[in-house]
Formats: structure tokens, C-alpha cells, sequence
């Protein structure tokens, strides 16, 4: 959350317009806000001007002439109380830089409180800040810095910035690019007149104008270079009319402000590191050698994070003594570091969220006050020479540390709390404050890391997760254990967006891909553990079950032996053949009967020595069944006289059909009227190779000579199969039939008649080729099949035969067969009704 | 390569001209188209004793390879061969040792085996026959009805049953069939034409099976 | 009783002795019949076919008479890998013939037939006497129910739902409808195929029991 400085709304973080105001938030660089969460630096609060600095809110004055710290603006009725604190801390370091020139006359003559800005101070402020960013974009931040000489310009800032995160290391290399602020006052912003130059105070964030006059610069250094802060042999632009070029937020980036530096094309030959700036660097660097008087370690925070801020202020007096709260940090600052191991230094700050970082830090803010900015912000480090040694050298570890915190998130272990006696009230009441905000910092082991939104494990890596590890450990759960190494979430921004401005090539998710390795690596159990195949229980063939199968076997051939032996009168009455004979009687057969009688119809029609092709299209498997049809058949056409020619589209049919014609040689001699044909390879290519009907090879020689059809006497005239009048097939299957159906009439140019005799199972298939007969002419005119249609063939012809004989049990079989039937369906409704 | 290129003309013009006499009226077109099928009889005649060579082989391997069911095997080589040397020496199907082997062994024997179907049925109707929904409803009294309407049992019950039994078979049982008459036809026609384009070829062996264009 | 009858009647009990389980009395009689059967085969295949067409071949050299040889060569030939590519020469000549009398056959002999009987299936009222006669007429019904069910199973076969396309509700709804028609009629057909078949497997019980009391004088 962020304050308005202007209006002291609060904003939602990372909002650039106040929402009641409509003023511009200044929002703090995020390399900035690292700097800061990785030393544990909030954010300072300086008075009138709050984190996210609005520029309209910039002090109207130069940091170096800004009023004295007796006159800094009470905090506005608004402030929480920690910050009450705060502010009242900073008016005490404000009257402690009294003394401090550039500082007093920077501060304004009056106290303005927040509510009593006027439009014209916002105006001002606007101007101001507008200055200070053409100034900051024209020159390129210096990369040596130059601690600011006036180090009271920084003492309002330090204890503010040291309340709201006292916990956190006071960032030892924060450099600042810097040198002493210009002499030369800008005449662009009125209302400064009595202020120092904005050169002046930004003195230790830009390099003096006329550095590019002839005044020789020394080279930047390679620290404030890789932070882009400077653009090698760019010049600098001047500080006037480049206003409008200003980043809003005075350059998130450093590698950004480069980049924008890069049109002033000029390079900051000279930098200058203010002496604060120094300081803070010798702390950071742990060197024990004394800062350069007026250098403050905490402004040099401000100023780094400052774009959006007020200028730096006065120049630092030169070998001012230090300031009481500049010494405890440097004692914080010693003893952290001497207690503290290199790794830990890395792992000292706790990893905290970006938005705690920003609330934590903004909560001790001060609320923007227009004529307070003067007071917390960055001395102006001008005049002061800067120390290329120094800077070289610090900027270069803190870049390092920096780099290693990036690339090595700081591990799990505790911020080592600082000395009793070395952490300041204020500090120590507000770590009491916020206990929950922070990190634990004397948590030994494992520190609780607050995250307020936990590491979720994607769900494919979820699903990957074995099922008892699953069923223990929900998968919204942050894993435990990568957490010790796990990247502050809070952080990531933070570091992500250094990162990026640093230019270091983006660290690979080593946390996923550590727990995606010991997902993967994990043995498969489940996968390799041979299921055992559900392998149904055979049922077993004990002797009861075979004795049951044996005893219906048993009563089914005693049935059908009984009915057949005629045993039971009673049952042969109802059922034989007398019962048969009154049924063809009755109206209830007249489909039997008319079935019947239009299949002899063609029959009947024959003369005599007309040549019927009769084709035998069974086995001996449904001879049953077929023999007494076509044998009733036969001799019906046998009594017409006509000559049969038998053919068989299976191999077993020639014999079958040989015997056919044997039973009935005995009235009509093989030969003369009868004669086999023998079987027709190919079935329907079989069909169609009766066109060489006269060259068949007759099955069974009449009288041992004649092999073909044409050689046997009685069978000369036949010359091919348009000389047979009659088709007649007896097959037990549909298919057979279809082959004679459909190849006879291309066969055959003429129009004779065709009959099937099929089998009950062939029966409903072959029905549509009859039926179809008048319509489309085709050669199918009757059609029987069945055992019943046999015995009333056999009837119809006065030769009861073996069909006959099996009415009875035939019938009897189809009333078994139903009763059966009903067993079943009452058994399937009693299961039913079971499970229901 | 070559084989595959001569075989697919050869299975397409040959169709085609077989083909052509079922809508050419030509004598000598049905001529040509008869020699073509008396080749083809001969041929597919002559692949039956390729199947019965392939039988042979196959048992006599399970004879060799000491195969648990070999007994089965060496039973059925000998039969085999039996019948055969029967058939060649004896003179023909005709003889008398092969007709009564015809008629002893090879008649009872696959009129034996197509009788269990009887007891089968049997037991399939009392698991089948089971009212579930409206289809296997109908399924179940269609076939009740039409059991007993075929025999003169059924008239003893009701003498309507064989009239209702005839109107099952020239009503529903017509239109049932010949539905799928139209459907089988339909098929026959499409295999038809995929190989007498070449689409399909199944007389080409595995190796250039691969090279098929498949148009579907 | 003679020992060809016997046999057949020991032959025939080896068979039924199924019923009571998968036994080597059946395995035996099962491998016996395909031995003898595949021997018969070749017998009359040879006697019957090849024989008669060997003869034409010796006595009539022609090319109706080489040639089925030269096919049938190339097709034993093809027990040989490398043989094997010429083989097809000679399935290709079968495959080509035996489509094209599928094709014929279907067409001409199921296909045309079927359809002209479907649609000469009258529905004029005027076919059935005088007004409104119809409607007390069976044929008429029994014409409009075969119709219905002829193109209702004919529509469970051939069509499928599928998802998208233009007016797929319709289609859908079209198709669900005639699909359930063909179903209907299909179950009827299934239902009367079953009693047909358990009255042809019936009769081949009979006979052969009938059979055996003849064999054993009880008959």
C-alpha cells in the first residue's frame, strides 16, 4: 500500500495515480527495493514525502536549503503511530544536522503540513522533482560514487528507514552514483531561490554539469557502470530542458536510466562518491577504517531510491563528526558482520514478500509533507571529491553479494538478531510491533518463512506424486523441504526485476526442477509391481455337475426314443403323424400348405424328359434335415419323368447326391433318368462354369465308359444349360442358395423356373429372393424348408418318410423348448428382483 | 517388384471383363468371360489341395516337434493318408472303401457333431432368454411364437399361432432380411470395386501389402 | 448289425460324449473326421477337377487347357520366398474373377431385386378395393410395415451418428429414428432365426437317436 504524499491516501501497491488526488505515485525501483530488503533497509521515511514519492509532492526547495529540523512539518493527523515515532525521530535528527549549511538553508522557512500544501507547493514540488530528473537523466549517474559530505542531510532519513526495518541489514554498498552537488544553481524552478541549485542536491546522483566543459572527469567506475547507472563516454546533457525526458519514477532501473542517460550522451568522467555514500560503503564492505566524515551510510538508501524522492540535500560538511544514529549503525552494522558468516549474509534477510517489504517500509514512512523532504532526503554529496578507490572496491563486493543473493537465495537460516545493546529503541519497538511481519529471527533451524501465498505445486506435478505421498500430503501444500531452499516468493519479483536490470541471465527453476527430479526418480512401484491378473476361477466339473448334464442328456434322447417308439398313444395322437395330417387339414396351415403348393407348382409343370438341374447344397452334418427334403423332391420329379442332373457345390455333396440317386435307382435306374454331375469347384465361379454343361465330368460312370455328359447315352441332346427347364437347390445354407440365385439368370438366357429347398435356418434369409420374383423376375418361385414342410411334402406326395416320423418328437422338442424358454425368463425376473 | 506390377493389371482387366458380360450382351464377351471362370474353377480347385498340404504340414510338424497333442496329430495324418490312398488306389470317390468310409466314419461323424448343437441350444435358451428391455423382449416372443407356430403343438394351444407365425415371417422377418440383404449387397458391391481398382489387394503378400494406396 | 454300423455308432457316442466335457474320446473322433474329411476332399477335388482338366490339357492343348495349370504352378510355387511375388499372379486372376461375380451377383441378383420389390410394395389406395377400403385391407399394412421395416433396418446398418455438420440435430433425430425402427425389426428377425435354427439342430438330434435305435434294433 502506498501513501499519497500529497493528499496521505492510501493507494494499492504498485499504483502510479493517487486514486483521490489523481497525484502521480512514485514508485521505487525495485533494484532499489532489493538493495534495501536484502540489508533489511526499509524504505526511509522521510517527512512530507512518502515511498512512493509523487513528484508533484517534491519539495519545492533544495535538499541543501531546506529548514532546519525544528521546522520539520509535524506528521499529518493520519500517520499511524509507529510513524508518529518516526517522524518525531526525524525531527530529531533534523535538529542534530543543524548545523549542517547546506542542509539548514535548504529548509524552508516554514513548516507546511500536509494538509496545508497548496497547489502552488504542489506545483513547486512538481518543478522541483521535474528538475531533478532532467538533471539525473542529462548527467549519468555516476559510477564512482562520492559519499555526500553532508551527512546531516542524511541523518532525518536514517533513523526513519532504520525504524520501519530494523531488522534489516542497513544495506553497506548501496553506492550511489554521486558527487558533490554542483555549484551552479539551476534557474528553472521558482521558489528556489534560496535553495540550493538542483545540481547541488543532486550533487551525489549526477555529475556536475560542467564536467563536460573541459573539467576533467574521472572514469566512472565499473560498479556504477554495471549498474547502468553511467553511460560510458556519454556525454552529459544539460540539466535544463531535458525535464520532459525524465522517467516518471526518475529511473526504476538503473540499466533504464542508462539508457534514457544515453541521449545526454555524455559520460560522467568525473564521479564523485559523497562522503555518506562512502561511509555506507565502508560498512557494507566491512573495511574498519572510518568513513569520510559527513558520509552517511543511510542517506545513501534515500538517494539510490531518491529519483522519485527529493533531491539529495546539502553537500555534507566536510570531517563532520558522525551522527548518533550513523554510529549505531555502523555498530549494527560491524556486529552483524563480525557475527554473521558469509553465508548467512546472504541468508540474513528474511525472505519476505515484495508487498511486505513495501507495507513494512511504508508503514514507517512518513507522510509526505512538502517541507519535510529536505530534511530526510540525500545530503547533497557535492564538492565532495570522490574516492574511486573506494567506490571501486565496495561497489564491486556489494555487487557481488548481490549477485550471489540472486543466483543463491538466502538460505533458511535466521537473521542473526543484532546486540541488545546495538539495536536502537526504535528498532526494537518496532520488531515488537511486528513480530508477525518479519521473519523469525532466532528460529535456529528451519525459519518460518511467512509466505502468504504458498508454493503450489503445479497439478501435472501433483498427479505425479505417488498415492500414498498424495493421500498424506495435500497437493495445495507447499512442500516443506524445498522450502529451505526455496526463493522467497515474496522476493521474486524483487530479484527477477534485478535481475533483469543487472542483465544476469534468469536462474533456472532449480527448485521445480529438484522436485520434479525426486518425483521422477522415485521407484515405480506401482508401475512395475506386476498386477496379478484376475484370473477367473474355472469353474470346477465336480461329478454332480456331471451327473446333472448326464441325467438331461439322458432324459432328452429317452424323449425323443419314447416318442419316437410311439410308446405313448396318448402323445402320438396328439402329436404324430394322424395329428399332423388333421393340422395340413386345418385353416391354421394354410401358410404351410400354400408355401407348399406353389413350390410344386413348377413340378408339376414338368414333362417328360425335361432335364432338371438338381444341386445338392448340404452335408452330411444337416443330411438329417435335408436328405428327406431332397429325396421327397427327387422322386417327385422322378415321377414326372423328367432327368435329373445332380451337381454340388460342396465336395461332400457328390457322394451325398450319389446316394440320393442310388435309393432311388432301383425305379429309376442311374443313367437314364438320374445322373451326377459331381461337385462344381469355385461356388459361385462353380455356378458359372455350367456354361460348359456338356463337358462336366460326370461323377459316377452309368456304365463305366462315358466320362463326360455329352459321351452318356441319354444325355446327348443336352448341349448346354439353356437346355434345362428347371432349377431346383437344396442347400442348409442361405449363402449357397444366394450363389445359385445370382448367377443362374446371367447363366441361363432363358426364363426357367427356380426352386430352393433350404433348411429352417436358411428359410427367413432366402424369403425376400421369393417374394421378390414377380416384381423383378427373378427365377426363384417356390421356396420350402423345414422338417415340417417335408412331412407335408411327403404327405402332399402319399410317401411318408422319415420326416414324417419325426413329428412328433419334433414337435415335442419345440414345446420342451419353450417350456424351457419360460424357465429361463422367470429365473431372469426372480434374479431381478433378487438384486433389486 | 515385377510380379506385383503384373499381378494388379491382371487382377483388374480380368474383373473387368468378367464384369462387362453381366451388362454386355456379346457372345463373344460371354465367351471369353467363361473361359476365364472355368481357369478360375480349376484354380480354385487346385487351391484346395494347397490347404490340405498346408494341413499336413502343419500336424506332421506337431508329430515331429513331440507336441503333447501329437496322438491327435498322428490320428489324423493317418486318416489322411488313409482316405487318400483309399481314394487313389480304390478308384475314385466311387469305390467301395471309399464310400463306406464315406458312409461309416465321415457321415455319422459330422452328423454327431452338428446334433450337439441341439443340447446347446438347450442351455443357450435358458441363459438367453432373459427380459431385460424392450429389444430382447420382442427377441423372446418372436421366438416363442414362432416355436410353437411351426409345429401342429402350437395349434393344439391356439389355433392362431401358425397364422400369426406366417405373418411374422412375410411381415417383420421379410423386412428384417431383406434389410440386410441390401446391407450385405452394398458391402459385396464396395469390396468389389476397391479391388477391381486396385485399392485393395489382397492377393499381394505381406512385403507389398505396405505399398497399398488406400484411398479411404 | 454290421461293424461298419459299429463303428459309426461308437463313433457317434465319441462325439456326444462332449456333453460331458472336453474328453479324448471327442478329441480323437474330432481329428479323425478332419483327417478323413480333408482326404475325401482331395479325392474328389482330383477326380472331379484336376484329373478331367489334365486330360483336356494332355489331349487338347489349348490355351483354355495350359494355362489353368500354369496359374495353378505359380500358386504351389509359392512355398518358395522367392517365388512367392509370382504367386500373386495367380491370386490376382482368382481375386479378379471372384469380384467381379461379387460384384455381378450383388448387383444384379440382390441388389436391383430386392429394391424393385421393395418399391413395387403398393400403397395406392386404389390397389385395395374401393375408398377407405384400404385401410381395413391387410395387404396395405403389411405393404406399409414392410416398407417401414425394410428402410429401418436398412438404416441401422449403413448409418451412424455423427457429431457436427450441418442440421446435425436433424440428421440425428432422423437417424435415431429409423435406427430404432431396423433394431426392432432386427430383433424380430433374430427371434424367428432362433427358432428356426432350434428346430433344424432338433431334427439332427432326432435323427441320429432315431438312428441309433435303428442300429440297435429298438426301432
Amino acid at each position: 500500500m502506498s501513501i499519497c504524499p500529497n493528499c496521505g491516501a492510501s493507494n494499492q501497491a504498485g499504483s502510479t495515480t493517487c486514486v483521490q488526488c489523481g497525484k502521480l505515485l512514485e514508485v521505487i525501483p525495485d533494484w532499489l527495493e532489493l538493495l534495501l530488503a536484502r540489508y533489511g533497509e526499509p524504505m526511509p521515511a522521510f517527512e512530507g514525502i512518502s515511498v512512493e514519492c509523487v513528484p508533484s509532492a517534491a519539495p519545492t526547495e533544495p535538499l541543501g536549503a531546506q529548514r532546519a529540523l525544528s521546522d520539520v512539518v509535524q506528521p499529518p493527523t493520519d500517520v499511524p503511530p509507529e510513524d508518529v515515532e518516526l517522524l518525531s525521530e526525524v525531527e530529531k535528527l533534523r535538529r542534530s544536522a543543524k548545523d549542517q549549511p547546506a542542509f539548514v538553508e535548504a529548509q524552508p522557512s516554514e513548516e507546511t503540513s500536509t494538509s496545508t500544501v497548496t497547489s502552488a507547493a504542489h506545483k513547486e514540488i512538481d518543478d522541483w522533482l521535474a528538475e531533478l530528473r532532467a538533471l539525473q537523466e542529462k548527467t549519468a549517474l555516476n559510477s564512482a560514487p562520492t559519499m555526500p559530505s553532508e551527512e546531516s542531510a542524511l541523518e532525518p532519513a536514517q533513523p526513519a528507514s532504520s525504524e520501519s526495518h530494523p531488522e534489516q541489514e542497513i544495506s553497506p554498498s548501496l553506492e550511489l552514483p554521486g558527487e558533490p552537488a554542483p555549484t551552479k544553481q539551476p534557474d528553472t524552478v521558482p521558489g528556489e531561490t534560496l535553495a540550493p541549485s538542483i545540481e547541488e542536491r543532486l550533487g551525489v546522483l549526477v555529475p556536475p554539469t560542467d564536467t563536460a566543459e573541459g573539467v576533467p572527469e574521472e572514469p566512472a567506475p565499473e560498479w556504477l557502470r554495471e549498474l547502468g547507472l553511467v553511460q560510458p563516454e556519454q556525454p552529459v546533457a544539460p540539466s535544463t530542458g531535458d525535464s520532459g525526458r525524465l522517467s516518471e519514477t526518475l529511473g526504476p532501473l538503473p540499466v533504464a536510466e542508462a539508457s534514457t542517460t544515453g541521449e545526454l550522451g555524455e559520460s560522467s568522467s568525473e564521479e564523485e562518491i559523497p562522503d555518506w555514500l562512502k561511509r555506507l560503503i565502508a560498512i557494507s564492505s566491512q573495511m574498519p577504517e572510518s568513513p569520510p566524515p559527513g558520509e552517511v551510510a543511510e542517506p545513501t538508501q534515500a538517494l539510490v531510491r531518491g529519483e522519485s524522492e527529493t533531491p539529495p540535500a546539502a553537500e555534507p560538511a566536510p570531517e563532520e563528526p558522525l551522527p548518533d544514529w550513523l554510529r549505531e549503525l555502523e555498530a549494527m552494522q560491524t556486529t552483524r558482520l563480525s557475527t554473521a558468516t558469509p553465508s548467512e549474509e546472504e541468508e540474513t534477510i528474511p525472505p519476505r514478500s515484495k508487498e511486505e517489504d513495501l507495507t513494512g517500509v511504508q508503514e514507517a514512512v512518513v507522510p509526505p509533507s512538502p517541507g519535510a523532504e529536505e530534511v530526510t532526503t540525500i545530503p547533497a554529496a557535492q564538492g565532495e571529491e570522490p574516492s574511486p578507490t573506494v567506490g571501486e572496491e565496495h561497489p564491486a563486493e556489494w555487487l557481488a553479494e548481490l549477485e550471489e543473493l540472486i543466483e543463491r537465495p538466502p538460505a533458511s537460516q535466521p537473521t542473526p538478531p543484532p546486540a541488545e545493546e546495538e539495536v536502537p529503541d526504535w528498532l526494537r519497538e518496532l520488531a515488537a510491533e511486528k513480530p508477525e511481519a518479519m521473519a523469525e529471527p532466532q528460529a535456529p533451524a528451519v525459519p518460518e518463512i511467512p509466505q502468504p501465498e504458498p508454493a503450489e505445486l503445479p497439478q501435472w506435478v501433483s498427479q505425479l506424486r505417488p498415492t500414498e505421498a498424495a493421500a498424506e500430503v495435500p497437493p495445495a501444500e507447499p512442500a516443506a523441504a524445498p522450502l529451505e531452499e526455496a526463493v522467497p516468493t515474496g522476493g521474486e519479483d524483487v530479484i527477477e526485476t534485478l535481475r533483469a536490470s543487472l542483465g544476469i541471465p534468469q536462474v533456472p527453476d532449480v527448485e521445480g526442477a529438484e522436485m520434479f527430479r525426486e518425483i521422477v526418480s522415485e521407484p515405480l512401484e506401482t508401475a512395475l509391481t506386476p498386477v496379478p491378473e484376475e484370473v477367473e476361477p474355472t469353474p470346477r466339473r465336480n461329478a454332480v455337475t456331471v451327473i446333472i448334464w448326464a441325467l438331461i442328456f439322458a432324459a432328452i434322447l429317452l424323449g425323443i426314443a419314447i416318442l419316437s417308439l410311439a410308446l405313448l398313444a396318448r402323445v402320438q395322437e396328439l402329436l404324430g403323424e394322424t395329428a399332423f395330417q388333421r393340422f395340413l387339414n386345418t385353416p391354421a396351415a394354410a401358410g404351410l400348405v400354400a408355401s407348399l403348393e406353389q413350390f410344386r407348382k413348377p413340378v408339376t409343370a414338368i414333362h417328360q424328359g425335361d432335364v432338371v438341374l438338381f444341386s445338392i447344397e448340404y452335408t452330411p452334418a444337416t443330411a438329417a434335415e435335408m436328405q428327406p427334403l431332397a429325396s421327397v423332391i427327387l422322386r417327385d420329379l422322378l415321377e414326372r419323368r423328367a432327368r435329373v442332373l445332380t451337381v454340388s457345390l460342396q465336395p461332400e455333396g457328390a457322394p451325398l447326391a450319389q446316394r440320393l440317386l442310388d435309393e432311388a435307382n432301383d425305379t429309376y435306374p442311374y443313367g437314364q433318368y438320374t445322373l451326377n454331375l459331381g461337385y462344381l469347384p469355385g461356388e459361385a465361379i462353380g455356378v458359372r462354369s455350367l456354361a460348359y454343361l456338356r463337358n462336366r465330368q460326370v461323377y459316377a460312370s452309368p456304365d463305366g465308359v462315358c466320362q463326360f455328359l455329352g459321351e452318356c447315352p441319354g444325355w446327348r441332346d443336352i448341349r448346354g444349360i439353356e437346355d434345362v427347364a428347371l432349377f431346383i437347390t437344396v442347400a442348409d445354407s442361405a449363402e449357397s442358395t444366394r450363389w445359385w440365385i445370382e448367377q443362374l439368370p446371367v447363366l441361363s438366357s432363358g426364363e426357367p423356373p427356380m426352386l430352393a429347398a433350404v433348411s429352417a435356418v436358411a428359410l427367413p434369409t432366402v424369403r425376400p429372393y421369393l417374394t421378390s420374383a414377380a416384381a423383378a423376375r427373378s427365377r426363384l418361385t417356390g421356396l420350402i424348408g423345414g422338417t415340417i414342410a417335408t412331412a407335408a411334402y411327403e404327405i402332399y406326395t402319399g410317401k411318408p418318410g422319415r420326416a414324417l416320423n419325426m413329428v412328433a418328437a419334433q414337435s415335442a422338442a419345440h414345446l420342451g423348448l419353450v417350456a424351457v424358454a419360460l424357465a429361463g425368463i422367470f429365473a431372469g425376473i426372480r434374479t431381478r428382483t433378487d438384486h433389486h | 517388384m515385377l510380379a506385383h506390377l503384373i499381378s494388379v493389371p491382371i487382377a483388374i482387366g480380368v474383373g473387368l471383363l468378367v464384369l462387362a458380360s453381366y451388362f454386355i450382351a456379346d457372345t463373344r464377351l460371354d465367351a471369353l468371360a467363361n473361359r476365364l471362370v472355368y481357369i478360375a474353377s480349376i484354380v480354385a480347385a487346385f487351391a484346395l489341395f494347397l490347404g490340405l498340404a498346408n494341413l499336413a504340414r502343419f500336424h506332421l510338424g506337431r508329430v515331429r516337434a513331440r507336441c503333447p497333442e501329437r496322438p491327435y496329430s498322428f490320428i489324423l495324418l493317418v486318416a489322411l493318408a488313409s482316405t487318400m490312398a483309399l481314394g487313389f488306389v480304390g478308384g475314385g470317390p466311387n469305390s467301395r472303401w471309399v464310400q463306406c468310409l464315406f458312409d461309416n466314419v465321415l457321415f455319422p461323424l459330422q452328423a454327431a457333431l452338428y446334433s450337439l448343437l441341439a443340447f446347446f441350444i438347450v442351455t443357450a435358451t435358458y441363459r438367453a432368454f432373459r427380459v431385460r428391455n424392450v429389444e430382447s423382449a420382442l427377441f423372446v416372443i418372436f421366438a416363442i411364437v414362432v416355436l410353437l407356430g411351426q409345429t401342429s403343438a402350437g395349434a393344439l394351444l391356439w389355433e392362431e399361432l401358425p397364422a400369426i407365425k406366417d405373418w411374422i415371417f412375410d411381415v417383420p422377418v421379410l423386412a428384417g432380411t431383406r434389410g440386410i440383404l441390401l446391407g450385405v449387397a452394398l458391402g459385396t458391391l464396395a469390396t468389389g470395386i476397391r479391388v477391381l481398382l486396385g485399392v485393395d489387394r489382397p492377393y499381394v503378400d505381406e512385403a507389398g501389402r505396405d505399398k497399398h494406396v488406400h484411398l479411404s | 448289425m454290421s461293424a461298419e454300423t459299429i463303428v459309426a455308432a461308437i463313433l457317434t457316442f465319441m462325439v456326444w460324449s462332449y456333453i460331458l466335457g472336453d474328453n479324448p474320446a471327442f478329441r480323437i473322433a474330432e481329428h479323425l473326421l478332419v483327417g478323413t474329411a480333408a482326404g475325401y476332399v482331395a479325392i474328389v477335388v482330383w477326380f472331379q477337377v484336376i484329373g478331367p482338366a489334365l486330360h483336356d490339357m494332355v489331349l487338347q492343348p489349348s490355351p483354355t487347357t495350359v494355362l489353368p495349370f500354369v496359374l495353378c504352378a505359380l500358386l504351389a510355387a509359392r512355398r518358395w520366398p522367392f517365388m512367392r511375388p509370382w504367386a500373386a499372379v495367380s491370386l490376382a486372376f482368382l481375386v479378379g474373377v471372384g469380384s467381379s461375380l461379387a460384384i455381378g451377383g450383388a448387383l444384379f441378383g440382390t441388389l436391383w431385386s430386392q429394391v424393385l420389390a421393395t418399391a413395387s410394395l403398393s400403397l395406392n389406395p386404389a390397389d385395395f378395393g374401393e375408398s377407405q377400403m384400404f385401410l381395413t385391407s391387410n395387404s396395405f399394412w403389411q405393404n406399409l410395415a414392410i416398407l417401414i421395416g425394410t428402410i429401418g433396418t436398412f438404416c441401422y446398418f449403413a448409418f451412424r451418428i455423427r457429431p457436427g455438420g450441418p442440421l446435425r440435430d436433424l440428421r440425428a433425430a432422423f437417424i435415431r429414428f429409423w435406427g430404432g425402427v431396423g433394431l426392432w425389426m432386427i430383433m424380430m428377425t433374430l427371434g424367428a432365426l432362433f427358432a428356426n435354427a432350434a428346430m433344424s439342430r432338433f431334427t439332427l438330434l432326432i435323427d441320429r437317436v432315431q438312428w441309433l435305435l435303428q442300429v440297435f434294433g429298438l426301432r
